[in-house]
C-alpha cells in the first residue's frame, strides 16, 4: 500500500509534468469531537473521522485550487489537472504573474506528543467536565440561570509535500472550550463568554490548567460585575487597558494591517521604518513560543515558523508574509501562511499576537487619572481597513482619582488604531497571560494574544455609553 | 442533457444513499435520521486589481443522528459511500450511548405535506466554465478602473454554487431538494491624507444566472467615493438612517436572539411573555420567509426535513411568531417553524433565519435624506457581534458612516459609534424607505428590506 505522502508526491510531480511552475498538495487526516452542553442536558455529542486533500497549483501566474476527499493517486491526479486548468483559466486575464519567495525545501515529520489525546477521551468524561462547571456556575452564584458548554476537539496528522521537494508530516490537535453564562435578577437578564483552549496540550488543559473550578470562577465574576454593572459614559477618557483588551486590540486592529496581503490597502501601507508608535512600544507575532494556540514548527506552505516584530521600538518594522507576498514586498517568508483545513487554501494569518512588556508600574498607569476607565475582557471585536477598530468589553470598572471604583457593563471602545497607537502613556511592567481564541478572516484561524496593561491618554479612545 | 441526466442521478443517489442509511439504522437504534449535502462552487478572486484564484471546491458530507433509550448521539463523514455512512451509523449510536437521556425528547419531525419546489435551480449554473467567472471578475476589474484609476480594488470576483441535499428519517420522511446560485462582489478602498478610507463593498447574489456587474461596481464607487470625504459627527441623539445590510447586524446579534424559540424556553429572551404585544415601531413588519422566490436562503425543507414555510414575526409593530425547529417546538408544545439550521461538522441543530423580508415604504433613500437637516446614514456596523445578546444592549461603531447635512451626504464619518439597547432601537422607526434589496445576512440567511430612518438614536462621535 502506498504511503499518503508519497501519493501527495506523486500528485506533485505530475502538476511540474503538465506544466505547473508549482504544485503543493495538503492532505489531513484526523479525528474530531464535537459536544454542546445546555443546563443540564447533552444538546448534541458528534464524532468524526475526515480525510481530505488541498491542491494548489500555480500556472500561467494564477493560482488554481481544488479540494478533493478523494485522496487515491488517481483522484489526486485528477484534482492536480484541475488545479492546473482553472489557473490557466485565469493567467490570460493578469497582468503581473504571480511569484512565490524561494524557500529550502524541508523534508521533516513533526510529533504532538500530549499527555491524553482529547479524541480518546470517554465522552463520559467530556460531558461530566460540563455537567461539573454548570454545576459550579450555579453553586458560585444562585442567579445563573442557564449556561451554553461547547467543546470540541482534534487529533491527526496533516502531510505537505511540493513539486520543489517539500515533505511533511505533522501531528496536530487541540482543545477548545466555549461558554455562556445567563443570569438573572429582578427581570434583568445578562450574560458573558469565556473561551479558552490549546493547541500543545490534550486533555490534560482541562484537569490542571482550566478546570471546571477555574474556567466557573472567572465567568460567574464576569456576569456578576454585569448584573452590579453602571452604565457606562459616552465619549472620551483616559484608560488602562488589560491584557485580553491589549491582546485584541494587537490582533484585530493592528495585527490584520500587518499583513502583507491587507498592509497595501490599509494605512500601513508605505510606512515601513517609520515611527507609528512612541518609542519603547513593541509588538510581535510569534509563531514559535511554546504552547501557544498559534504555535506550529511549519506554515502551511512548508514554511518555518518565525518570530516577527511588526512594530519594534515604535517603527513599523516588518510584515507577515506567504511565499506570495514575500516576493511582492522583498520581505522574508515569515512562515504566516494557514489554511482552517483542506477545503481551504492557506493566506496570511496571525498565530500569537503580542505587545512586548515595558517598565510602568501598575500605580503610575493609574496615577493621575481623574476619571476613566479600566476595561479587563473582551466580548467580541472587529477591525476596519481604515484602523477603525471596535472592541466590545464585558468586564470593566471606572477609574475615580486614581483608583477603580464601579464596574460598568455594556459597553465597547473604538477608535482609530494608527492614532491610538501614538497615544500611548505607558506600558506595563507585569507578566501577563496569553487569551486563546479563533480568528475569522474568510476562514478559522486558532490564534492567542495578550499584552501587558497599557494606558491611553483621553483622546484616541471612545466609549460608546448611553448619556 | 447527458449532465442534466447526472444531475438528476446525483439527487436520486444522495435520497437513496440516505434511505439505506435509515434502513440500516433502525436496526441498531431506536430512531434515526441523515442529512446529506454535495454542494460545489467554482469561484474566481480578485485580490488588488488582479485575478488571484481560480477555485473548484465540493463541499460533500452526511449527517447522522440516532437516538437510544432518549439518548441522542451524532456522526459526520465526508465521504459518501454506503459502509462508511453506516460505520458512521455505528459512531453515532456509540455516541447516543454516551451521553445522558433527555427526558424532554420526543421525536424526530413526522411527514407532511410539501409546498411546491421553490424555483431556486439554473440548468446553466452547473454547465458553466470557470473562464465565465474570471471573465466576469476582469470585467469588473476593467470598469472599476476605467471608471476611476486610483480605486484599490482590495478584494472581489465571481462564482457560482449548486447542489443537492437528501433527508430520510425513521419516520417515513424521504425528501430530496436542489439549488443553484451565482454571486459578484466588489470591494473598495482608497487612499485618503488621513490613512485609508474604509472598505466598502457590494454583493449581488441571485439562484438563477442574471448578476448585475454594473451595480456592483457603480454602487461600490458611489460609496467610496463619498467616503473619501472626511465629514466631523457629534455626540447627539439624533436621526439616523440604517441601510438594509446595517440593520441586519444590529438585529441578527441583538434582536433576533429573543425571537428564537430554545431562548424563549431557556429563559433567555426579553421578549418570552410578549406575544401579541408592540414591540417595534408600528411602521416596521418582519416576515421570515424560507420559500421566497430567488432567496439567498430559500429551500424546500429545513435542517430537520421539514417544510419551509413563511413565518410572520413582526406585524406593524406586533410580535406575531417566535422561530422553532422541532426539538424546542416540542419541548414547548407548539409547532416547528422549519427553521433548523444544520452544522453538519458538529451535529448541532440550531434555530435560524432564512430570509428576512421586511416590506419597503414609499420614499426613496434620497427622499428621506432631503428631509433631514442634521443625522447620518449608516451602512456598514463593525462588532454588532459583541453586542449582549440577553439584554439587547449594543455599542457598535458605523463603517462606514455618512453625515447628513441639510438634507445631503457631505462625507464619511470616522469612528462613529451607536450605543443603545436593541428592543428601544427598533420602536423608534419612522419612515421605511423603498430601496429594497437583498442582502447576505450575517445570520447565515439573507434579508430583503429598505432603508428604514430611526429617531432619538444615541450616537458618540471621536475626540477632535
Amino acid at each position: 500500500m502506498i504511503r499518503l505522502i508519497d501519493k501527495l508526491q506523486k500528485a506533485a510531480d505530475y502538476g511540474q509534468s503538465l506544466g505547473a511552475t508549482y504544485a503543493e498538495l495538503r492532505a489531513e487526516s484526523l479525528n474530531r469531537n464535537n459536544s454542546q452542553y445546555e443546563d443540564g442536558r447533552v444538546r448534541s455529542i458528534s464524532q468524526r473521522i475526515e480525510e481530505g486533500a488541498a491542491i494548489r497549483v500555480l500556472a500561467g501566474g494564477t493560482w488554481g485550487f481544488v479540494s478533493t476527499s478523494d485522496l487515491s493517486i488517481d483522484g489526486l491526479k485528477s484534482s492536480v489537472k484541475d488545479a492546473y486548468s482553472l489557473a490557466l483559466s485565469a493567467s490570460k486575464a493578469r497582468n503581473q504573474p504571480i511569484e512565490l519567495a524561494e524557500i529550502k525545501p524541508v523534508q521533516d515529520k513533526v510529533l504532538l506528543k500530549v499527555g491524553r489525546n482529547p479524541t480518546e477521551v470517554d465522552p463520559d468524561e467530556k460531558i461530566a467536565y460540563a455537567a461539573k462547571l454548570w454545576k459550579e456556575t450555579q453553586r458560585l452564584d444562585s442567579r445563573v440561570s442557564a449556561i451554553t458548554v461547547r467543546q470540541r476537539d482534534g487529533y491527526g496528522t496533516k502531510y505537505i509535500a511540493t513539486n520543489e521537494g517539500t515533505q511533511l508530516e505533522i501531528g496536530f490537535g487541540h482543545v477548545h472550550l466555549w461558554v455562556w453564562v445567563t443570569a438573572k435578577e429582578n427581570g434583568k437578564i445578562t450574560g458573558s463568554r469565556d473561551e479558552t483552549g490549546s493547541s500543545s496540550l490534550g486533555w490534560e488543559y482541562y484537569e490542571h490548567n482550566q478546570t471546571p473550578e477555574v474556567v466557573a470562577e472567572r465567568v460567574v465574576n464576569r456576569v456578576k460585575r454585569q448584573l452590579a454593572g453602571s452604565t457606562p459614559k459616552p465619549g472620551s477618557f483616559p484608560c488602562v487597558l488589560g491584557p485580553n483588551v491589549v491582546g485584541t486590540l494587537a490582533h484585530e486592529a493592528l495585527g490584520h494591517l500587518g499583513e502583507a496581503d491587507l498592509t497595501l490597502q490599509s494605512p500601513f501601507n508605505g510606512k515601513m521604518g517609520q515611527y507609528i508608535a512612541p518609542k519603547g512600544v513593541t509588538m510581535v507575532d510569534d509563531g514559535t513560543i511554546k504552547d501557544g494556540m498559534g504555535t506550529d514548527k511549519y506554515d502551511d506552505e512548508g514554511v518555518p515558523t518565525s518570530r516577527v516584530e511588526l512594530i519594534k521600538d515604535g517603527i513599523l518594522h516588518a510584515l507577515l508574509t506567504d511565499r506570495e507576498y514575500a516576493h511582492r514586498t522583498g520581505l522574508p517568508a515569515s512562515g504566516n501562511a494557514r489554511a482552517q483545513d483542506y477545503r481551504y487554501s492557506p493566506m496570511i494569518r496571525m498565530r500569537n499576537t503580542f505587545f512586548e512588556r515595558g517598565d510602568v508600574s501598575d500605580d503610575e498607569l493609574f496615577e493621575g487619572i481623574d476619571f476613566g476607565y479600566y476595561c479587563l475582557s473582551v466580548a467580541g471585536g472587529q477591525a476596519q481597513m481604515n484602523a477603525s477598530f471596535q472592541v466590545g468589553i464585558q468586564e470593566a470598572y471606572e477609574i475615580v482619582n486614581g483608583e477603580l471604583g464601579n464596574s460598568v457593563t455594556n459597553m465597547s471602545i473604538s477608535g482609530i488604531a494608527t492614532d491610538a497607537l501614538l497615544q500611548i502613556e505607558g506600558v506595563g511592567k507585569d507578566e501577563f497571560r496569553f487569551e486563546e481564541g479563533r480568528c475569522g478572516k474568510g476562514q478559522e484561524a486558532l490564534i492567542s494574544d495578550g499584552g501587558p496593561r497599557i494606558r491611553f491618554g483621553s483622546g484616541p479612545i471612545t466609549f460608546g455609553g448611553k448619556a | 442533457m447527458e449532465r442534466e441526466l447526472r444531475m438528476k442521478e446525483n439527487r436520486q443517489t444522495l435520497l437513496a444513499l440516505a434511505e439505506k442509511t435509515v434502513a440500516y439504522g433502525m436496526k441498531h437504534s431506536d430512531q434515526i435520521e441523515v442529512l446529506i449535502r454535495n454542494n460545489f462552487e467554482i469561484s474566481a478572486e480578485i485580490i488588488l486589481g488582479e485575478i488571484n484564484r481560480t477555485s473548484k471546491s465540493q463541499e460533500a458530507g452526511a449527517s447522522i443522528r440516532c437516538v437510544v433509550d432518549q439518548r441522542l448521539g451524532s456522526a459526520f463523514t465526508n465521504r459518501l459511500e454506503q459502509s462508511i455512512l453506516e460505520k458512521s451509523v455505528k459512531r453515532a449510536i456509540a455516541a447516543a450511548k454516551a451521553s445522558t437521556s433527555d427526558s424532554t425528547w420526543q421525536d424526530f419531525p413526522q411527514p407532511k405535506k410539501y409546498p411546491k419546489e421553490p424555483k431556486v435551480w439554473d440548468n446553466k449554473i452547473p454547465e458553466t466554465d470557470p473562464g465565465v467567472f474570471v471573465d466576469m471578475s476582469t470585467t469588473m476589474i476593467q470598469q472599476t478602473k476605467q471608471r476611476d484609476p486610483e480605486i484599490i480594488f482590495g478584494e472581489g470576483g465571481a462564482g457560482g454554487f449548486f447542489g443537492w441535499t437528501a433527508y430520510a428519517n425513521s419516520n417515513d420522511i424521504a425528501i430530496s431538494d436542489r439549488g443553484t446560485g451565482v454571486y459578484a462582489y466588489a470591494a473598495f478602498v482608497t487612499p485618503i491624507e488621513s490613512g485609508m478610507t474604509p472598505m466598502v463593498w457590494t454583493i449581488d447574489v441571485n439562484r438563477n444566472f442574471q448578476l448585475d456587474l454594473d451595480y456592483v461596481v457603480e454602487n461600490t464607487l458611489k460609496d467610496v467615493h463619498l467616503a473619501k470625504n472626511s465629514a466631523k459627527g457629534k455626540t447627539e441623539t439624533g436621526t439616523v438612517i440604517f441601510n438594509a445590510s446595517a440593520l441586519d447586524k444590529l438585529l441578527t446579534y441583538a434582536f433576533m436572539p429573543a425571537i428564537k424559540g430554545d431562548n424563549v424556553v431557556r429563559e433567555k429572551s426579553m421578549l418570552a411573555d410578549k406575544m401579541g404585544d408592540m414591540v417595534a415601531s408600528k411602521i416596521l413588519s418582519f416576515t421570515d420567509d424560507g420559500l421566497k422566490e430567488n432567496g439567498y436562503a430559500t429551500e424546500l425543507f429545513d435542517g430537520e426535513g421539514v417544510a419551509r414555510q413563511k413565518t410572520p414575526l413582526i406585524e406593524k409593530g406586533k410580535l406575531r411568531s417566535f422561530l422553532w425547529n422541532n426539538y424546542w417546538a416540542q419541548r414547548h408544545g407548539g409547532m416547528t417553524t422549519g427553521n433548523a439550521t444544520r452544522n453538519l461538522r458538529t451535529g448541532v441543530l440550531n434555530i435560524a433565519p432564512t430570509n428576512i423580508v421586511v416590506p419597503g415604504g414609499k420614499r426613496s433613500q434620497e427622499d428621506m435624506i432631503s428631509d433631514i437637516k442634521s443625522g447620518y446614514l449608516i451602512n456598514g456596523l463593525q462588532g454588532a457581534h459583541s453586542s449582549n445578546q440577553e439584554t439587547g444592549d449594543y455599542s457598535v461603531v458605523g463603517n462606514p458612516a455618512f453625515r447628513i447635512k441639510d438634507g445631503k451626504l457631505v462625507g464619511a464619518v470616522h469612528g462613529l459609534m451607536l450605543a443603545g439597547n436593541a428592543f428601544e432601537f427598533i420602536k423608534k422607526a419612522e419612515e421605511v424607505g423603498s430601496d429594497v434589496r437583498a442582502y447576505l445576512s450575517d445570520g447565515g440567511g439573507s434579508i430583503i428590506g429598505p432603508s428604514i430612518q430611526f429617531r432619538n438614536i444615541q450616537v458618540v462621535a471621536k475626540a477632535e
